[in-house]
């Protein structure tokens, strides 16, 4: 009765894995898009057939054991206790089995770790919570953030297709060519992982690490960030777009004519509306996740904005944190991440939102005069 | 004997009672009792923390945690799972069943013995107590990565404190396991004579003490990294947070052969017991074990492939983790062939045991495809490799507990336990324990990462089945609960050799056990 | 800790009584060193790999547990001549010892004299057990369970008051 029960749930349990080995792909790694996908793709299937095999002769000879020498059968136990043959042979069998998985997985690994003749190269790197892209040939830069609105992850609004796997700007990168990747963090440990590419590396902060991948197929492909990370973790997601080499360079032309207008920006003069329009798009992508939308904070955890000191006192001081942020806590300096008029928008908004009414109206120039006498104030703060 | 300084009246009354029998007491069974309540009061905690994780991740979007809290669950849930209830269990079983098996009156140093166990709760009330500190408790992951966990508050410094008692507690144990096991065996109990349950806590000992002072040592840098202004695992001042998980990995790896090896002595002592049949190759038994020991001690960097580490020590690394399966298979194969032609019965402690072979196997089955390097880098730090630890943990070591259980309640109190009930436990067990675990094999094939509060659409079905799963599975353990309180207050009587195929010194005893054991030495023939 | 006793009249004088024990002690030295150094030299192998590299906080951690491991064998080490043995020939009891550093000792008692204390912390268990005369006493039957201690002290009574 017992030994039957098992029996069923075994061939349960043997069935979904072998549908797993099989085309099946809710069951099996995600169907690959590059070549290292592929042979990873290969070699699991392989493994998990070798391991089938394995758990069915083994555990149909306990099943065996377990319906015929049942004492209520009236089975008489048997002596022996050591048999050196049998326990040499099933020692040496698996070993050699081993050694046959173990040379595929090799080759394998000497091609993931290969990442010379690259056709171009980005620098990755992770911060708490979004990824930032550098096209170091390109010379195009930019950050790239969950696009999913808050009322889908509070369940206010119905959850798009690509729920939490959507950002406002993706990787994007021609078919067919060797991108090699430069991956580093800037606060903590994070770990870019596209399951399609087959490419994952961690991101370590103060070292830069490598990986390749080479898209065959024209598309888009979805990972998240897999290391964990504080409380976004689960909210950094990767968005690769393969693109045919025409569009990609089209992109490339689009993109550094962005960065022209947003280098016009910095010099400009805003009027407190569009300051403090600009200042909330900014405020909501950049410092929300920690400080709240209502500028609370989370008790203990991440202070507020809202009636804090910091938004009512020098000018210069809220720049400062701003830009360079607030070292051994988990505010990171968004110098490098936002523009002059992206800073001075935010540093607005936060003097004149909620409890803040500060009326204080900050320019994108008062945001270069800082950033340039930027050593100077590191060494105020360091003073401090 | 010794001149005690002053007479004793012939009457004296002074018997501690109630809280003061328990904090004093240096009886070993006294001791084993309390280490396996703590145990089940910490299962219970820690439980109810992953049915809280299992509820939020029932479906896609942020239900009933925010991110923070969700991070503070799984963190505190691993944590308190290793440390507060797989670890302190089995040392209730050593401390219950070593000095039984080897025909020794009580442990080597039963006094530091009973400050072992005392650690424990201290250590116990500061993690659970961490919860209602400002910003709540740890979040940063039971691996404790830098610089995530330099970020924390107060309660990151409570952890690191309780982590450092816990270990101390573990040194003072393990030191006491193997002085007793070296010591005080009967005369004519040769090592290569005891039973396995000894020799597997003998090793595991042997590994607490060689790693404690590393995981003190690692917890200790993340302390003054985070106070003191030193940089062991900062960039910028010269340190390097990959190192971190090295060292920690350096204690951990061995770490989860702590966490199996008793497991392995348990199951070896129940199922020669009802298949009525010595155990298959018990010189083979003990050399796996070893060989699983020091293996361990090369393995580490398998957690730690996407570090971006160079292609040799990628190989050299995969290759040691591989060659662990060769003594775990030899592990297995010896269970099945002392079943082999025995003559088997199906009580409780031999369907736990059962199970445990064969689920641990999955276990072990994902644990080689983890060990392939490449395939690694694709499904490390997702829900796959949360399958393959609960599978080894789980079906493992806690099936391995109870099975334990339900083997020796009998013995200690005197009491068979209620068959009917035991065998519900079972089955309910086993069922939602594969309900749980199994479809996470599938959600990391597909790609959902691991500690995260909220998941894409994709994913939804397989972890709406894992939360049913769990909550047959949780509610399920209460079930133990009743058993456990029914059998230690009446019961059937046992008899003293309680199971009809049960061999070894501690069944020659009356059943409950005399508080004292061995009237006169036994000799081991 | 574990015991071998005897409980005869043999090795005393003809018509004497005579108890021994002495506790279990099955680590020889050679055991004993192989634990203890193969611990010692992994640990700080260990403790001090990481420390070239820079992460020295190990080390102390080892130093401190292997000091520990080093004092619980050298206590067991002490113990190994331990044992107790009890004579009784005609009117005189005799008691002798040895119990680690403190050393041996041996006392001789009037029969009519000894009284047996049996003194519990709970009932039935963790019970000393100790010959008592002229005020002073001296304990008895350590390397015993609770069990034999208290059949031994049954028996002592009938034996001191034949
Ligand atoms: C055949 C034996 C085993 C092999 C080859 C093996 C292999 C591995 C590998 C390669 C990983 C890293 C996965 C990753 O993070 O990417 C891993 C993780 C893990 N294994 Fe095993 N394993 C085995 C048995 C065990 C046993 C017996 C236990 C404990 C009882 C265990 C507990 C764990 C745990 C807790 C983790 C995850 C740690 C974490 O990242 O939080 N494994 N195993
Ligand atoms: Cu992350
Ligand atoms: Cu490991």
């Amino acid at each position: 009765m017992i030994g039957k029960w098992q029996r069923v749930g075994i061939m349960g349990a043997a069935l979904a894995y072998s549908q797993s080995t099989l085309a099946e792909y809710a069951y099996n790694l995600q169907t690959p898009a590059s070549q290292v996908a592929q042979d990873v793709f290969d070699l699991h299937n392989l493994i998990m057939l070798v391991c089938l095999g394995i758990f069915i002769v083994v555990f149909g000879a306990m099943f065996y054991s377990l319906l015929k020498h049942r004492k209520s059968v009236g089975h008489k136990a048997a002596h022996f206790h050591e048999n050196t043959t049998v326990e040499v042979i099933w020692t040496v069998i698996p070993f050699v089995i081993l050694m046959g998985m173990a040379y595929p997985a090799a080759r394998v690994v000497i091609d993931m770790k290969d990442t010379t003749n690259p056709d171009m190269t980005v620098k990755i790197t992770g911060y708490q919570w979004m990824w930032g892209y550098d096209y170091l040939n390109e010379g195009v830069s930019f950050y790239s953030n969950l696009s999913t609105p808050r009322e889908q992850i509070n369940g206010t609004a119905e959850k798009g297709e690509n729920y939490l796997l959507e950002v406002d700007e993706p990787m994007v990168v021609p078919v067919g060519k060797r991108v090699r990747l430069l991956i580093t963090a800037n606060d903590v440990l994070h770990s870019w992982w596209v399951p399609a590419l087959g490419a994952k590396q961690d991101a370590i902060p103060g070292f830069i690490r490598d990986s390749w991948f080479k898209a065959d197929k024209i598309g888009t492909y979805r990972g998240q960030c897999v290391e964990l990370c504080g409380k976004d973790h689960g909210f950094m997601p990767i968005v690769v777009e393969v693109v045919s080499q025409e569009d990609y360079m089209a992109w490339v032309e689009k993109k550094k004519g962005a960065a022209t207008s947003a280098a016009a920006d910095n010099t400009r003069t805003f009027d407190a509306a569009d300051l403090m329009a600009r200042g909330e798009a900014v405020y909501e992508a950049s410092c929300a996740a920690c400080h709240q939308a209502d500028g609370k904070g989370l008790p203990g955890v991440f202070p507020p904005i809202s009636g804090a000191k910091i938004a009512s006192g020098p000018i210069d001081a809220h720049i400062d944190v701003v830009l360079n942020g607030r070292p051994g806590t988990a505010m990171a300096g968004f110098a490098d991440q936002l523009s002059d008029a992206d800073v001075a928008a935010v540093v607005t908004y936060q003097r004149n939102a909620w409890a803040n009414k500060t009326g204080d109206l900050v320019q994108p120039a008062q945001i270069a005069a800082a950033r340039n006498g930027a050593a100077g104030e590191a060494a105020a703060s360091a003073a401090q | 004997m010794s001149d005690a300084a002053h007479a004793h009246d012939d009457h004296s009354h002074g018997h501690p009672s109630g809280v003061m029998r328990w904090l004093t007491t240096t009886n070993h069974k006294d001791i084993g009792s309390l280490y396996l309540w703590f145990a089940l009061i910490m299962l219970f905690l820690a439980g109810s923390m992953a049915l809280l994780i299992r509820a939020e991740l029932f479906q896609p979007g942020l239900q009933l945690t925010n991110p923070d809290f969700f991070n503070q669950l799984t963190t505190m849930h691993g944590l308190i799972m290793i440390f507060g209830v797989i670890m302190p269990a089995f040392s209730g079983f050593a401390n219950w069943q070593v000095p039984l098996m080897l025909g020794a009156p009580d442990m080597a140093f039963p006094r530091m013995n009973n400050w072992a166990f005392w650690l424990l709760p201290m250590a116990g009330i500061m993690l659970m107590g961490s919860f209602w500190l400002p910003g709540g408790a740890v979040a940063g992951g039971w691996t404790m990565y830098p610089p995530l966990f330099i970020q924390g508050g107060i309660s990151y410094d409570l952890t690191i404190l309780a982590v450092h008692i816990m270990g101390l507690s573990s040194i003072m144990g393990s030191i006491n396991i193997v002085t007793t096991i070296l010591n005080m065996r009967a005369p004519g109990l040769t090592l290569m004579k005891m039973p396995l349950f000894c020799w597997t806590w003998l090793i595991t000992a042997y590994l607490l003490i060689a790693t404690m002072p590393v995981l003190a040592g690692a917890v200790t840098m993340l302390l003054t990294d985070r106070n003191f202004g030193t940089h062991f695992f900062n960039a910028a001042g010269g340190g390097d947070p990959v190192m971190f998980q090295h060292i920690f990995w350096f204690f951990a790896h061995p770490e989860v052969y702590i966490l199996i090896l008793p497991a392995f002595g348990i199951v070896s002592q129940i199922i020669p017991t009802f298949a009525r049949k010595p155990l298959f190759g018990y010189a083979s038994m003990v050399y796996a074990t070893a060989s699983i020991a020091i293996l361990s001690f090369i393995v580490w960097a398998h957690h730690m492939f996407t570090v971006g580490m160079p292609a040799a020590a990628q190989l050299f690394f995969m290759f040691s983790t591989m060659l662990i399966a060769v003594p775990t298979g030899v592990k297995i194969f010896n269970w099945v062939a002392t079943m082999w032609k025995g003559s088997l019965t199906f009580e409780t402690p031999m369907l736990f045991a059962i199970a445990f072979v064969c689920l641990f196997a999955i276990g072990g089955f994902s644990g080689l495809v983890l060990a392939i390097a490449p395939v690694d880098i694709q499904l490390h730090d997702t829900y796959y490799v949360v399958a393959h630890f609960h599978y080894v943990l789980v079906s493992g070591a806690l099936f391995s507990i109870f099975a334990g259980i339900y083997y020796w309640l009998p013995k200690w109190t005197g009491n068979m336990y209620s068959e009917t009930l035991g065998k519900w436990h079972f089955w309910l067990s086993v069922i939602g324990m594969n309900i749980v675990f199994f479809p996470m094999h599938f959600l990391g094939l597909a790609g959902m990462p691991r500690r995260i509060p909220d998941y894409a659409l994709q994913f939804t079905e397989f972890n709406q089945i894992a939360t049913v799963g769990a909550f047959i599975f949780g509610f399920s353990q209460l079930i133990f609960l009743a058993v456990v309180l029914r059998t230690i207050k009446s019961g059937e009587k046992a008899t003293s050799r309680v199971w009809e195929g049960a061999e070894g010194l501690e069944w020659t005893l009356p059943s409950p056990a005399p508080y004292h054991t061995f009237e006169t030495a036994p000799v081991v023939k | 800790m574990g015991q071998v006793n005897t409980e005869d009249s043999a090795g005393g004088p003809a018509g004497a009584f005579v108890f021994r024990s002495c506790p279990n002690h099955s680590l020889t030295r050679p055991q004993e060193r192989l634990a203890f150094w193969s611990l010692a030299a992994l640990c700080f192998a260990t403790a001090i790999g990481f420390a070239l590299l820079g992460y020295w906080l190990i080390l102390p951690f080892a130093g401190f547990e292997i000091g520990l491991l080093a004092w619980a064998f050298r206590t067991l080490r002490n113990h190994a001549g331990d044992y107790e043995s009890l004579m009784i020939v005609g009117d005189v009891v005799v008691l002798e010892w040895h119990c680690g550093h403190r050393g041996g000792g041996r006392r001789e008692l009037n029969r009519q004299w000894a009284r047996v204390v049996c003194n519990c912390r709970t009932p039935g268990r963790n019970c000393r057990l100790s010959l008592s005369s002229h005020g002073h006493a001296t304990e008895l039957g350590q390397y015993l369970n609770d069990e034999a201690r208290l059949q031994l002290a049954a028996t002592l009574r009938s034996r001191l008051q034949e």
